[in-house]
């Protein structure tokens, strides 16, 4: 419950769940059908409305946090712009056949595909620098290999929940132990341990989005292989205490053993993966001047500049080079004290997804001319591409993250997440997850979504006499699984596919999913805690 | 009569371009007017918004 700000009453819940509410409802009642952007703006709306009439603001306060929400956005919108450019070159190089041919040669059945792509590599990608990027490097990707978009971008936001806790090496993780002021041994294990029903659901979940029940059963035995071998891999990477490459660990065997999988008789999809090999080069061969890895140069360049950008030393280098702005704290004239934030959602040039994806795109476009490879006429059509395809995104994203931030700053949100807390009582294990979903939802992110409510899980917890470290790890993998429906990632993820507008859709075929997930790691944390006894 | 494409155009640049005067009013100067005329700048961009998506 909040200690300070507007008190826990019906009439302050129910107002500042408004502008939560109009943004779902407009967006999901089939009747409205309205997109993020439109949605967004009146959200937005009726939230300052709301922080300035209800929640003690005063115009100071409500230009704060817009700027505070600017800051987020652009931290965000670089990442699209740019992702969404490196799709237009590559397109304008006629590099994304030849990619989609190869993949597709490589693991033919798209059950596999889905799995193998959606599932452990996005997972992997989450791992090693996260902040969207397997938003932005998947959801293309599985729209090469011949998946639908809205298709592609659900599996890819489903497939890599799993990963996000332990992802952008351990940020979030490292967040929930610090505000819950728990032992990172005790809570890492237990997280972990918490993780694999959760990891291998996310793998019948795309299972599901690709093809249904019958890919379900046809699909079980991979995904309890490559399930089993991803949750042992972040379930000893936690134990060994390398809690920020657990998601690399877990994503890098599931890929391993999903691909080798995909070939064996015993796993049933195998049909059409024999002479992988012979189809790259009937790829290479009829493509005009540009091979695969020629075309996925790009990719390879931002994959190898992630894993170099968080390298220690260079990490250490990027925490002087980055771009951010400071600002002050608050209190609102209802008690709430926003706190001071330094260097506020920064942009490290040498591990942020934006440059390092604009890096490979330069050292791409060096390498074609000087190959002579490079199409005259390709940059300015992918630009003017790129805009058009921005314009909707970039104002959805702009105005639901300035109205997270509006109702974080002024209360609002903490209200909810005590509203949900208090209410929910013994079954508090059950619903403390949706707290997490809540903040993942509101920010995009599962380290903001720690930083925002682990406290007040922890301090739930303690008043109630329920285990703080399964609470604490709850509110993260819900935090985790809630990036499946995080509004900038599905934004993020419509306009890298050039199905923006169409956000509701994808929104639809990701949300059952995620609550249901969810409700399984609620279920499981109160078994352990009921059932098992678990007094920490 | 500006069409729904050149609105739309116009809600992100004004969003885009506000965000410094809503730093600068709010933050840097902590001037109120300039504060007034940034959150007067993005309300009006959001309305747009609403109207043109």
């Amino acid at each position: 419950m909040p200690s300070d700000g507007p008190e826990l009453n019906l009439l302050n819940v129910v107002l500042a769940a408004v502008p939560i509410g109009l943004l779902i409802v407009t967006m999901l009642v089939p009747a409205l059908k309205w997109g993020a952007p439109k949605a967004g703006a009146v959200s937005l709306l009726a939230a300052a409305a709301l922080a300035l009439l209800a929640f003690g603001a005063n115009e100071r306060m409500l230009a704060i946090s817009s700027a505070k929400g600017m800051s987020l956005t652009l931290s965000v919108l670089t990442i699209i712009w740019a992702s969404v450019m490196l799709y237009n070159v590559i397109e304008g190089m006629k590099g994304i056949n030849v990619m989609g041919r190869t993949i597709t040669g490589l693991v033919r059945d798209p059950l596999a595909q889905a799995l193998v792509v959606g599932w452990a590599f996005s997972g992997l990608i989450q791992g090693v620098a996260g902040f969207g990027l397997p938003i932005a490097v998947v959801a293309p990707f599985m729209v090469m290999i011949g998946f639908r978009p809205a298709a592609a971008v659900a599996i890819t936001l489903v497939g890599h929940a799993w990963a996000v806790s332990f992802g952008s090496l351990g940020s979030s993780f490292y967040t929930i132990q610090l505000v819950s002021g728990v032992d990172a041994g005790a809570l890492g294990a237990q997280m972990a341990a918490m993780f694999a029903l959760p990891t291998i659901l996310t793998g019948f979940a795309v299972a599901h989005l690709q093809g249904g029940f019958s890919a379900m059963r046809r699909g079980t035995p991979i995904i309890l292989a490559m399930g089993g071998a991803m949750s042992l891999g972040l379930w000893g990477s936690a134990l060994m205490g390398a809690y920020d490459v657990a998601s690399v660990v877990g994503g890098l065997v599931g890929c391993a053993v999903g691909w080798w999988a995909a070939r064996q008789p015993f796993f049933g999809l195998h049909r059409g993966t024999e002479g992988g090999a012979d189809r790259v080069g009937q790829a290479d061969a009829s493509s005009k001047g540009i091979g695969f890895h020629t075309a996925f140069l790009p990719y390879y360049l931002l994959f190898g500049l992630s894993i170099a950008g968080n390298l220690p030393w260079i990490r250490g280098l990027g925490d002087e080079l980055f771009l951010a702005l400071d600002y002050p704290g608050f209190e609102t004239g209802r008690g709430y004290a926003a706190q001071a934030q330094e260097a506020y959602a920064r942009i490290n040039l040498l591990n942020h997804p934006a440059p390092l994806i604009a890096a490979s795109l330069v050292i791409s476009y060096a390498v074609y001319r000087a190959r002579g490879i490079w199409k005259q006429g390709t940059a300015w059509p992918a630009v003017r591409q790129t805009y058009k395809q921005v314009i909707a995104n970039s104002v959805g994203v702009g105005t639901m993250v300035m109205m997270a931030m509006v109702m974080t700053d002024t209360g609002m949100t903490t209200l909810i997440g005590g509203a949900i807390a208090n209410g929910a009582r013994d079954l508090f294990p059950v619903f403390s997850p949706y707290i997490g979903v809540l903040g993942t939802f509101m920010t995009g992110s599962n380290t903001n979504s720690n930083a925002m409510f682990g406290a007040l899980q922890a301090q739930t917890a303690g008043a109630l006499g329920v285990g703080i470290v399964t609470i604490a790890a709850g509110q993260s993998i819900g935090g985790s699984l809630g990036s499946a429906v995080a509004m900038s990632k599905v934004m993020a993820g419509t306009a890298v596919v050039g199905i923006d507008g169409r956000e509701r859709e994808v929104l639809k075929k990701a949300l059952p999913y995620c609550m249901i997930l969810v409700l399984i790691v609620g279920l499981q944390g109160w078994v352990i805690i009921h059932i098992i006894g678990a007094a920490r | 009569m500006i069409d729904k494409s050149k609105v739309r155009q116009i809600a992100l640049w004004a969003m885009l371009l506000d965000f410094p005067l809503l730093y600068v009013g709010a933050v840097s100067l902590e001037n109120p007017v300039l504060t007034a005329i940034g959150l007067g700048i993005m309300a009006a961009a959001a309305v747009a918004a609403g109207i043109a998506f």
